[in-house]
Order: C-alpha cells, then sequence, then structure tokens
C-alpha cells in the first residue's frame, strides 16, 4: 500500500520501525497546518518556519524513544506542540509581536494564485493578511479553540477536555469566533473598497 | 429546541444522521439560523483559503533531521 494511503498511527509505527519515508509522510501530509497554526500566533514567516522545525525535532525526538502513546491522534498531538512553541517563543521574549501587514513572497507563492490577475492576487493577498491580524486580535480562548477545531481537527469533546471547559463553552467559543471574524471581515471589506473603487 | 450551539457542531460534522436532517429542515425554514449558518460558513472557508505551506526548504531540512537522528542521538 502507498504510504500516502496509510493512517497517521500506522504512519508513526512504521517510522518507529525505521520507515523514513513514513515520517516525510506525515510530514507533507500535516505541514500546511502545523505551520497555518503556528503562523497564526507569531504572524512572521521566519520565526513560524524556525518554530516548525522545532515542532517536527521534539515531535521524531518523541517517536524515537517510544515516548509517543497517542494513537490515531497524531495531528492535534503535532499541533498541540506547535501551538506551545509558539507561546513560549513569547513568553521568552516577553511581547507580543508587531502586527506585520508586509508579507514575505512565500504568501504568494503558496496560495493558488496562478490563474488570478496581478490586481486579484494583491487584493487576496492583502484580504488574507488581514483575517490573520483579525485572528490574532481575537480574544485569546476564542483563538485556542478556533486552532485547536479549524487546524488542529481535535473534536469539541477533546478540546473541552484540554482546555477544562464544557462543551457548550468550547462550541459557544467557536461559534463567536467565527461570528466576529465574519463581522470584521465585512467591515474591513466595505472600508478596503471605499478606498480603492471610490464613488 | 436546536441552537446555534448545535449549528457549530453540524458545521464542523459532529452531529448525527438524525440532527442533521432537522438542522437541514430549520435551515430552509428558518431565516435566522439560515443567516448565521452563512456567517459561519463563510468564516469557516476564509480560514481554509487562510492555509499556508512552509517554504521546501525547511521541509528538507525537516526530513533530512528524520532520517539523522537515530535511536543513539535522541
Amino acid at each position: 500500500m502507498a504510504h500516502n494511503q496509510i493512517s497517521d498511527s500506522t504512519l508513526v509505527s512504521l517510522y518507529k520501525n525505521g520507515d523514513e519515508k513514513a515520517f516525510e509522510t506525515l510530514v507533507h501530509r500535516h505541514k500546511a497546518k502545523v505551520y497555518t497554526t503556528i503562523l497564526l500566533i507569531v504572524k512572521d514567516h521566519f520565526i513560524a518556519e524556525d518554530l516548525l522545525q522545532d515542532t517536527f525535532i521534539k515531535a521524531i525526538k518523541t517517536i524515537k524513544t517510544g515516548k509517543y502513546n497517542e494513537e490515531g491522534k497524531f495531528l492535534p498531538w503535532i499541533t498541540r506542540i506547535a501551538h506551545n512553541l509558539a507561546i513560549d517563543y513569547f513568553r521568552k521574549e516577553k511581547r507580543y509581536p508587531k502586527v506585520l501587514l508586509e508579507e514575505g513572497a512565500n504568501v504568494l507563492n503558496t496560495l493558488n494564485f496562478s490563474e488570478d490577475s496581478i490586481e486579484a492576487a494583491q487584493i487576496k493577498k492583502e484580504t488574507y493578511s488581514k483575517l490573520r491580524v483579525l485572528i490574532q486580535k481575537l480574544p485569546e480562548k476564542q483563538r485556542e479553540v478556533l486552532i485547536m477545531r479549524h487546524y488542529a481537527e481535535m473534536s469539541f469533546q477533546e478540546i473541552a477536555n484540554a482546555t477544562n471547559v464544557s462543551v457548550n463553552t468550547a462550541l459557544g467559543r467557536m461559534r463567536y469566533a467565527l461570528i466576529n471574524l465574519r463581522k470584521q471581515m465585512n467591515k474591513y471589506k466595505i472600508t478596503y473598497d471605499k478606498n480603492v473603487y471610490p464613488k | 429546541m436546536y441552537t446555534p450551539n448545535d449549528l457549530v457542531r453540524y458545521i464542523y460534522g459532529e452531529t448525527s444522521q438524525v440532527e442533521n436532517e432537522i438542522i437541514e429542515i430549520l435551515l430552509q425554514t428558518d431565516t435566522k439560523f439560515k443567516k448565521l449558518y452563512d456567517q459561519m460558513t463563510s468564516s469557516q472557508h476564509d480560514l481554509d483559503d487562510l492555509m499556508e505551506s512552509p517554504s521546501d526548504e525547511v521541509i528538507r531540512k525537516i526530513i533530512s533531521s528524520a532520517q539523522s537522528l537515530d535511536m543513539h542521538s535522541v
């Protein structure tokens, strides 16, 4: 069977038993979600890539020393490592990052703009940039649930257990996060359109 | 009685088949419920669109680390 059809837990077992390609498959399968999780916290591509490396190296060491025991739950597990490393980074820095609206070229390389005009690509780039800023501005509890559910793919029950709240509280936080983002994005789009396309 | 929180569970695929059928009827008949659904799914799609990949270079480094770290070095 091809590696890309194998479950995460089987790939972890294969890697533990010396199959290097198994870990490569895990990296390619989850790199975007883990990286996006970090990027939403640190807002800097260079720092995010460093922390992504640290995250996977920590995962490698945990698996190779036989300490990994979250069968079938690789993505939530590694996303939590990523999230904690990103938070620790700020504890060490003792400051929250400045909001950088100027993104690296990486954004244009990774988003699929191939069929768009330059102007459409620019609008998309600015919209996503704004969205990342809005996610950063969400209350911490809402942002945490949003990342855990949307990118780490944890169930609301798992989130409730991990954050010591009821399932209803976790659901409520997710609901407010989604609605807040929509309202703020609508405001932004109205302002943006007025500025770009004045009557 | 279905609540906005049930709608969040529905959007994220955590409702049963029976709940899905009831919620889908509500979405066709209750405009407030439908408006809330549209708001939340719109944000959900934005979050999907926001997904980014790291550079190939950093992935190469990670894979190289996975190959070089053996049991003796950890």
